[in-house]
């Protein structure tokens, strides 16, 4: 999860600075990344205790 | 719409985006909360969510960049829908996850904000859609652009919140999965 906030933060960074293209790869890859968690905690057994 | 017009909306939208981010963190701090992984997943949305509108700002109105705000969007609505789910019918003495805001949850009030902003973006695209293809602008979309103060304090702003979310979910998660139920910063142990 480190991770995806570090991705975003650098895709922010190329995309201000003038690298749209490659911000727009590290986009991608980084939705699919977050995609790949949010699969892995709805098929995981999620145990909240409230 | 003018361009320019277009471009202060957008300014504005990521300043929208930013502060229910920047309520979350006050959430977190003050009240001493902790985010779950859905809940940081939902940042995530919104942060993809600022991304699009920033590339707007930066490099000119386009319709990909409208694209990216309304796939994050769908993401983290789904990611809501999940949260919202697991909730739904509380045993007794369960009030949801977190403390609620204004009556509402924390993951209720992130799905108002994306189905608003699907919804905001459908509206705009009803009624710009020949402005969004203009020959005007077809050709300049690579080149960055000169942005106003306030389009660059708002991307500070987005690079600073997602700078600062790595950090804290580094302290409460370390490099490994971040628990379900999470009670404490583990890398503060």
């Amino acid at each position: 999860m480190v991770s995806l906030f570090a991705l975003f933060a650098i895709q922010l960074l190329l995309l201000w600075f003038g690298k749209k293209k490659y911000a727009f790869v590290l986009y991608l890859i980084t939705l699919v990344l977050c995609v790949y968690w949010f699969k892995h905690h709805i098929t995981d057994k999620i145990n909240i205790d409230l | 719409m003018s361009p320019t017009l277009a471009r202060n909306l957008n300014i504005l939208f990521v300043y929208m985006i930013c502060t229910p981010l920047i309520g979350a963190y006050i959430v977190q701090f003050v009240q001493g909360e902790f985010p779950c992984p859905l809940c940081l997943l939902q940042r995530l949305a919104m942060i993809g969510i600022a991304s699009g509108a920033l590339a707007n700002i930066r490099y000119g109105i386009r319709p990909r960049n409208y694209g990216v705000c309304i796939i994050s969007a769908m993401f983290g609505a789904a990611v809501s829908i999940r949260q919202i789910a697991l909730h739904i019918v509380p045993e007794p003495g369960n009030t949801g996850y977190g403390t609620p805001v204004m009556g509402i949850h924390l993951y209720t009030w992130a799905f108002l904000i994306f189905g608003a902003t699907i919804l905001i973006l459908g509206i705009l695209f009803l009624f710009e859609s020949k402005q969004l293809y203009s020959d005007e602008l077809k050709n300049n979309f690579e080149k960055p652009k000169k942005v106003p103060m306030l389009g660059t304090i708002a991307f500070w702003i987005a690079v600073s919140i997602t700078a600062a979310n790595a950090c804290t979910t580094f302290l409460e998660c370390g490099f490994s999965q971040c628990p379900d139920n999470p009670a404490r910063y583990i890398m503060l142990q």
